[in-house]
């Protein structure tokens, strides 16, 4: 049932986009911000169910005994390449294609930075088997 | 979680701001369009920082940042 009323959202939202582009070309801003917020609409709902998944994993992850900074940088590197998408996907539309692509080589240097110590502690051991 | 009304009004604000510009351009009040449209999109720019807002904060608590 959630899902009809997703598409119904999203359906009528891209018709209205439509219809304001029909009527002149250079009010387009406001079809692109009526995406925009279509958009952020989309994603707070989805973020809202997400979050019992990740219920589940620190559940799982608990039972397992797994170190949780493990799992909260797992987390964080998820967040960041969710909003550089996000970032992405709106530039692209609005036609920046250049701009789209700097966010998302800003959101792979992000991801680097985190997950360093990781990396770090995985040469660490390697080093130490050795 | 879905107020499509916001959707609305945004339409209705980028209808409202063209026909209101359409009708500028008959009356020959042609120097009024381009401060009718930028008050336009900063209203509607208004309504969509609050979102953007919203959903960083729901990106925060999600993934713990």
């Amino acid at each position: 049932m959630e899902m009809l009323r997703l598409v119904g959202f999203g359906i009528i939202a891209a018709t209205l986009i439509i219809t304001l582009g029909k009527f002149s070309d250079q009010h387009a801003v406001f079809g692109l911000i009526i995406r925009v917020v279509t958009v952020i609409i989309f994603m707070i709902f989805i973020l809202q169910h997400l979050s019992s998944v990740f219920e589940v994993i620190k559940e799982l992850s608990h039972k397992v005994q797994m170190d949780s900074t493990y799992l909260d940088i797992i987390l964080k590197i998820i967040g960041i390449a969710y909003i550089a998408e996000f970032g992405y996907q709106l530039c692209k539309d609005a036609g920046e294609e250049a701009i789209g692509t700097k966010i998302q080589f800003a959101g792979k240097v992000m991801i680097f930075v985190i997950s360093s110590p990781v990396i770090l502690a995985l040469v660490a051991l390697i080093t130490e088997l050795l | 979680m879905f107020d499509i009304a916001i959707i609305f009004k945004l339409a209705g604000l980028g209808l409202g701001i063209t026909i209101l510009n359409t009708v500028l351009k008959k009356v020959g009040a042609d120097e009024w369009i381009f401060p009718i449209t930028i008050v336009g999109v900063i209203m509607a720019l208004l309504t969509v920082v609050t979102y953007i807002s919203k959903l960083f904060e729901a990106v925060q608590t999600m993934f713990t940042f």
